[in-house]
């Protein structure tokens, strides 16, 4: 029914919305301005791969690689907590690029600008997701379970003490609520997800490097979050879907084959731009990104 | 959020969804029995474009002197594995694609994957990684490999007699490679190795620190070279260098002409004037208006390379390995295992020129 590139397309909006609706948790509906998350997407990515290509059944790899993700949030949680706006954002950018020297120079780990090529498709229970379709399924099952987990938590209580410490962090910690531990588990619980989408990246396109992990590729999921609205879940859907595919009908324009790339870069970038002009709080943005 | 806005965004997302069905909806019929359709998946935009555009250049240069039964579809990688990815995708889902064209390590390798699933010759060039063509019989190179660039720079430092030797590489999949190789076959000692990150512009303390040696194997991309030939005339130091192409790349060449000496180069033998070389360049200058960097000549093979497939008249896969033919890169040919083999020469810049030093 569906064809490759269709799938391909719609696997990729099941990463991306992994990626984006974690990142929410934290920046949208937490406050807090994390510009690490590609770095525990790479944390994800790397564990899943390297465990994958040692002989690990791969549901064990997603799940350490979640785990190990969560505790290089909890990790950066530690030195990070006090900071707010742009100084976490300095803080958590340059975990960024500790991460992306890491996956560049330990060499005997990750072999570094070789990168991992050939890292197996999923398998469970003796079934292989070699074929997109099963893969697609596969995505679009734990990606409804990561937007469900996180669905309930930014609605159960512990959501709404973090939207507190996102409007007033001080007023939050004088009605008696730990806001540090708190901070730490959004943190860690974003960087779960992120790990999760990142162990989805590395089987499905069965090869990873450390350039698939740069702060360019923080760009588009931020872009989601922003487009899609800060603290809306539904929004983040939605920009997820529209920013994943909206380059792709340009591809069927026909346009010559010199100004193929840039003519493509400039449409997408004047179609985000209005999008902005005319929604610049996002689609369905509760609040302002200070 | 009211029912208008809810409604507002399904029509969007529909619609776009739908023109991407449409777009690839049906599979369009081959153009012709006999033409080749080549999927060509190669960097338009991002910091590869410039060799991107040159390779493609040559390839239509080719094609516009041929005039072959060939139809290229062109799409940007962007040098990225996605994008890439989803470039080739939607090009096997919507043509008769009987050859996929890629440029790069990083875009070829997940190519690779795809390729062995849709059971198509992929003919890559600018992969330089060993095992690349070892993976797959699906996987032909058009490029030398890292073994063949440095175990012939290392080669000729053992004969120049080069005892003490530093090693100063670009920290990537090509420069790791190529590192690599030259140790395993430079028989002297290395007193000094050091990896410099893309963006890096300032050597002046690694050429300080390598000053001792006798020689500097070193692999960087035109804009290292710029700037390392111009901190060393800045720091008055004579380092000599042994490299590959890209040291004495159109770009460089045109930048820091006068400053090129004490630089050898193992390249392919198109980077130097012949008849069948010159011919070309002059049909490149008129054609775009500047001279071809190093990578059109690769273009301009793959086109023939192409030719000879549709001509051959067998399946892609088996005329690959049956085509031979006299290229710009010397004969072109392709081994059991996907490799072209091509052959490489050394040279040396001096004076505002190159010369042939071996073969």
């Amino acid at each position: 029914m569906f064809s490759a590139y269709l799938i391909h397309l719609l696997i990729l909006v099941g990463i991306y919305l992994i990626l984006a609706i974690s990142l929410q948790l934290a920046v949208g509906f937490t406050g807090l301005l994390n510009l690490g998350h590609i770095a525990f997407y790479a944390i994800g990515a790397y564990i899943s791969a390297l465990l994958a290509l040692a002989g690990w059944p791969w549901w064990i790899c997603l799940l350490l690689a979640g785990t190990g993700a969560m505790l290089s949030g909890f990790l950066l949680a530690l030195p990070t907590n006090k900071l707010k706006g742009d100084y976490l954002a300095l803080a958590t950018l340059g975990f960024t690029f500790v991460i992306y020297a890491i996956t560049l120079n330990w060499t005997s780990l990750t072999r570094g600008p070789l990168g991992l090529p050939g890292i197996p498709k999923p398998s469970l229970f003796g079934f292989v997701f070699s074929d997109n379709f099963a893969f697609l399924i596969l995505t679009a099952i734990i990606t409804t379970i990561s937007y469900f987990i996180i669905k309930r938590i930014v609605s159960s209580p512990f959501g709404k003490v973090l939207e507190a410490i996102r409007d007033d962090e001080l007023a939050t910690r004088v009605l008696g609520k730990n806001t540090f531990k708190m901070k730490t588990y959004a943190l860690g619980i974003s960087a779960f997800f992120a790990g999760i989408a990142g162990s989805l990246y590395a089987h499905y396109i069965t090869f990873i490097d450390p350039s698939s992990f740069t702060l360019l590729q923080l760009i588009p999921v931020i872009a989601i979050v922003i487009i899609g609205g800060l603290a809306s879940l539904r929004g983040t859907v939605i920009a997820a879907i529209i920013l994943v595919l909206l380059p792709e009908p340009l591809r069927f324009i026909g346009f010559p084959s010199s100004v193929v790339g840039p003519a493509r870069q400039i449409i997408y970038a004047l179609l985000l731009l209005l999008i902005l002009i005319y929604k610049p709080k996002g689609f369905y943005g509760k609040v302002e990104l200070e | 959020m009211n029912k208008t806005k809810i409604i507002l965004w399904i029509i969007i997302i529909v619609i776009i969804i739908g023109g991407l069905w449409y777009g690839q909806g049906k599979k369009a019929e081959k153009e012709s029995k006999n033409k080749l359709e080549v999927a060509v998946i190669i960097p338009l935009t991002g910091p590869s474009s410039p060799e991107g555009e040159d390779f493609l250049n040559g390839l239509l240069l080719a094609k516009e002197k041929l005039n072959p039964d060939i139809i290229f579809y062109i799409e940007d990688s962007q040098g990225k594995a996605t994008e890439g990815l989803t470039a080739a995708k939607k090009l096997l889902d919507t043509k008769n694609i009987d050859i996929i064209v890629s440029f790069q390590s990083l875009v070829s390798i997940p190519l690779l994957a795809l390729a062995d699933q849709y059971n198509k010759p992929l003919v890559v060039t600018s992969v330089a990684q060993d095992e690349f063509t070892q993976k797959s019989k699906n996987a032909f190179r058009l490029f030398p490999t890292a073994r063949q660039y440095a175990s012939m720079a290392a080669e000729f430092a053992n004969k120049k007699g080069y005892k003490n030797v530093s090693i100063l590489t670009v920290h990537d999949e090509y420069g790791e490679s190529v590192k690599e190789q030259f140790k395993k076959n430079f028989k002297g000692s290395i007193v000094h190795q050091e990896s410099f990150e893309i963006p890096e512009r300032d050597f002046r303390t690694v050429l300080i620190k390598i000053s001792n040696s006798e020689a500097v194997f070193s692999v960087g991309y035109n804009i290292h070279w710029v700037s390392l030939f111009k901190q060393r005339e800045e720091l008055g130091k004579d380092t000599i260098f042994i490299s590959n192409q890209n040291m004495v790349s159109q770009l460089v060449r045109s930048e820091i002409d006068d400053l090129l000496t004490n630089a050898y180069a193992v390249v392919p033998s198109s980077t130097l004037l012949s008849d069948t070389t010159k011919e070309f360049v002059d049909e490149y200058i008129k054609k775009y208006g500047h001279e071809p960097d190093w990578v059109a000549p690769f273009g301009y093979d793959m086109t023939f390379v192409l030719d000879a497939v549709q001509k051959n008249g067998k399946k892609p896969i088996e005329a690959l390995h049956e085509i031979r033919f006299e290229g710009l890169n010397g004969t072109i040919s392709f081994d059991e295992n996907g490799e072209s083999n091509i052959p490489l020469i050394m040279i040396q810049a001096k004076d505002g020129s190159i010369e042939l030093v071996e073969k």
